[in-house]
């Protein structure tokens, strides 16, 4: 059996190396226009990779999740306030 | 009855022990994903219990890595038998993402910041990253096209600026500019060398205001819907629970 404190601190250093090297890795101004540009993208990009395969269970699109889905980001977007994707957002999921 | 404390209440807790204005407004902003975050860390806590780690390894789990996938990922490798090195370059491929993040981020930020980048560093997560995106680039685009006294975006966080507007640069100013005062010549100097020092601080934000308003222009649109859709696409692919297994 592997040893778990080691493990931990190896993931950790890990970890911690590629949240660093981000913003050590480019000087701001050495960054080539085109790739300042696809920057822009990656907060979007993350959130709609990391979100989109929640929305199907077992492989299939699952249309309460959609339907929630929906539902708190209409409700984001007409109030502009994270708070608000938790009203309509969950206990819809939980109705439908 | 909600178990959430209110904006206000977090607020004035946060002002009493005399934190910065901006991590009282992020700290306040990540409250409504709470609920969700401890919702995972519960199923994570249980998860790594069963697979045999101690209380005190779960706990120093999320306070050194500080990365929900990887931990997770971790523990179920762990629990399935898995060696040292698949677990770590397991969790080094789900973290890779942080780099992009950073990277994005940084381009907002000045060269230097309080704290210093190493240390904001450690608390990059997807939920930061996402919330903070948004804010700077809101930030961004409030920054003065003619000149008007608002600061570039964030340089507040550079250590020298609270010094710079204060003191010397104050009184040389202010009395330099009023009329019927005459300063002696070492002062009107300083009053001087800081009325160009300002003209050129202008312009080189008018440069980046212009620069940004250029930059957010082509970010947004039908660039970010054609994004959504590759990632989400990406997203999909990649996910593990769509794995099946052979035979």
């Amino acid at each position: 059996m592997i040893e778990r404190a080691g493990l931990i601190a190896v993931i950790a250093l890990g970890t911690y190396v590629t949240r660093v090297v981000g913003f050590t890795l480019l000087n701001r101004k050495a960054i080539p226009a085109r790739l300042d540009r696809a920057l822009a993208y990656v907060p979007v990009a993350a959130f709609a990779a990391l979100i989109v395969p929640g929305l199907s269970s077992d492989g299939n699109l699952d249309a309460v999740r959609i339907v929630a889905a929906l539902l708190a980001a209409g409700a984001v977007l007409l109030t502009r306030q994270l708070w608000a994707a938790l009203r309509p957002g969950w206990p819809s999921s939980r109705l439908l | 009855m909600s178990v959430l404390p209110s904006r206000r209440h977090v607020g004035q807790q946060i002002a009493a022990v005399g934190l910065d204005e901006d991590f009282r407004r992020g700290f306040i902003q990540m409250i409504p994903l709470w609920p969700g975050v401890v919702a995972f860390s519960i199923a994570y806590a249980i998860a790594a219990r069963t697979a045999g780690f101690g209380p005190f390894e779960i706990v120093a789990m999320s306070a050194l890595i500080f990365a929900g996938s990887a931990q997770v990922a971790a523990v179920a490798l762990y629990a399935s038998g898995a060696g040292f090195i698949p677990i770590v370059l397991t969790g080094l491929l789900l973290n890779v993402r942080h780099i992009f993040y950073g990277l994005s981020i940084n381009r907002w930020l000045p060269e230097r910041t309080t704290p210093p980048k190493p240390v904001l560093a450690f608390f990059l997560t997807d939920e930061s990253c996402w919330r903070l995106a948004p804010v700077i680039r809101r930030r961004s685009g409030e920054l003065p096209v003619s000149p008007g006294g608002q600061h570039q975006p964030l340089d507040h966080l550079h250590p020298g600026n609270g010094f710079r507007s204060a003191g010397w640069r104050c009184l040389t100013r202010h009395r330099a500019n009023r009329p019927g005062v005459h300063l002696p010549a070492y002062l009107r100097g300083i009053a001087d060398a800081d009325a160009e020092d300002t003209r050129r601080r202008r312009r080189r934000d008018h440069r980046r205001s212009t620069d940004v308003r250029h930059r957010r222009g082509r970010a947004d649109g039908a660039s970010i819907v054609l994004v959504i859709a590759l990632a989400a696409t990406a997203g999909v692919l990649l996910d593990g629970s769509h794995w099946k297994e052979p035979g």
